[in-house]
């Protein structure tokens, strides 16, 4: 039986949440558990520990940065695939200008979102996992 | 007009794009819809209309700016049923967040649709941090003054995150440019250049708006 593959989704806009699980949780052996800022998406990575095959974190959210989540995610789960999304081209041009960033931050998505490139990316967080 | 700087128009194409993301989203789920059953198609109908009503709520922010006659065509409305009807409602706040209407004016009336964006903007500035993160606690009483010329007074009970308020003309670009708060805080410095708001900040940071019609 093929392996399931479980995502973590983080933006703090409530409607992103909803529709991208409603999409993806769709698709064959994909479980989306989405959580509304770094805070909570920290929690579910606590409790439910290596449960996730990637992380998506949108970059702008109150307090806690996506970018900063993902060296959380990094530091705590460091087999999990890290991937960042954002509707700010701006500031992921000045974000991508930090030395070794692409080591952090493993998969980028500009929004609106390109679901294929989504899709690859998380079927592929499987094979990065074993 | 004020010259409208690109720290604001980078984070307002960022909540519109961020609009249109959820809308683009559901149009692809309906384009591969032959697994949607009825449920999921009205849900998606109900998600665009929502999606599409902020996405008009984004865009009135730049309007008020530079579309002054359509702004201020809008129905000329009392104060105190402006400030009723677009003060936050029971749910939409966390409980520890609080609006207090008190002596509100009711023979002064403003254009509607400028009263909505400046209010708005006023009461985000008031209610988040500059990280865009809900204050724990505030409580917003809000008066109108003086009955001589039309004014709206907004007195915080919490004021540690308010001194870029004190000098509007001086918002950092970065604010601007990272967050809502600093996107909001420069829309109502952009509506008081526009429409000649008069706007004191008192030493306890109760906000005083002044209006010249």
């Amino acid at each position: 039986m093929p392996q399931t593959i479980t995502v973590l989704f983080v933006d703090d806009d409530e409607m992103n949440c909803k529709v991208f699980k409603r999409y993806f949780s769709r698709l064959d052996n994909i479980e989306v558990v989405t959580a509304l800022s770094a805070h909570e998406a920290m929690e579910n990575l606590e409790r439910h520990k290596d449960a996730f095959s990637i992380v998506i974190t949108d970059q702008r959210m109150p307090s806690i940065k996506g970018h900063q989540l993902l060296d959380h995610v990094r530091e705590n789960s460091p087999e999990t695939l890290r991937a960042l999304t954002s509707a700010n081209q701006e500031e992921i041009e000045h974000l991508f200008q930090q030395e070794n960033i692409n080591e952090l931050i493993q998969h980028y998505f500009d929004k609106p979102w390109n679901f294929a490139a989504i899709k690859k990316v998380i079927y592929s967080s499987t094979s990065s996992i074993s | 007009m004020p010259q409208i700087e690109n720290e604001f128009l980078s984070t307002f194409v960022h909540e519109l794009l961020n609009t249109f993301n959820g809308i683009s989203s559901i149009s692809n789920m309906l384009k591969e819809s032959e697994q949607l059953d009825r449920d999921e198609i009205e849900d998606s109908a109900i998600d665009l209309e929502e999606l599409s009503d902020r996405a008009n709520h984004v865009i009135s922010k730049l309007r008020a700016i530079v579309n002054t006659s359509r702004t201020l065509s809008s129905p000329m409305r009392q104060i105190d049923e402006l400030c009723r009807e677009f003060s936050p409602k029971k749910g939409q706040l966390p409980s520890t967040l609080k609006v207090n209407l008190s002596k509100l004016d009711a023979s002064s009336s403003l254009p509607s649709e400028l009263f909505r964006v400046l209010y708005e903007s006023l009461l985000y500035v008031l209610f988040h941090g500059s990280d865009d993160a809900f204050l724990l606690k505030q409580t917003i009483k809000v008066t109108s003054p003086n009955r001589e010329t039309c004014q709206l007074q907004l007195s915080p009970s919490h004021c540690d995150y308010l001194a870029p308020l004190l000098d509007l003309n001086a918002i950092d670009p970065r604010l601007v440019s990272s967050s809502c708060f600093g996107f909001e805080l420069k829309l109502i410095s952009y509506l008081c250049q526009t429409y000649n708001i008069k706007l004191e900040v008192s030493k306890t940071f109760a906000i005083t708006l002044s209006f010249d019609f």
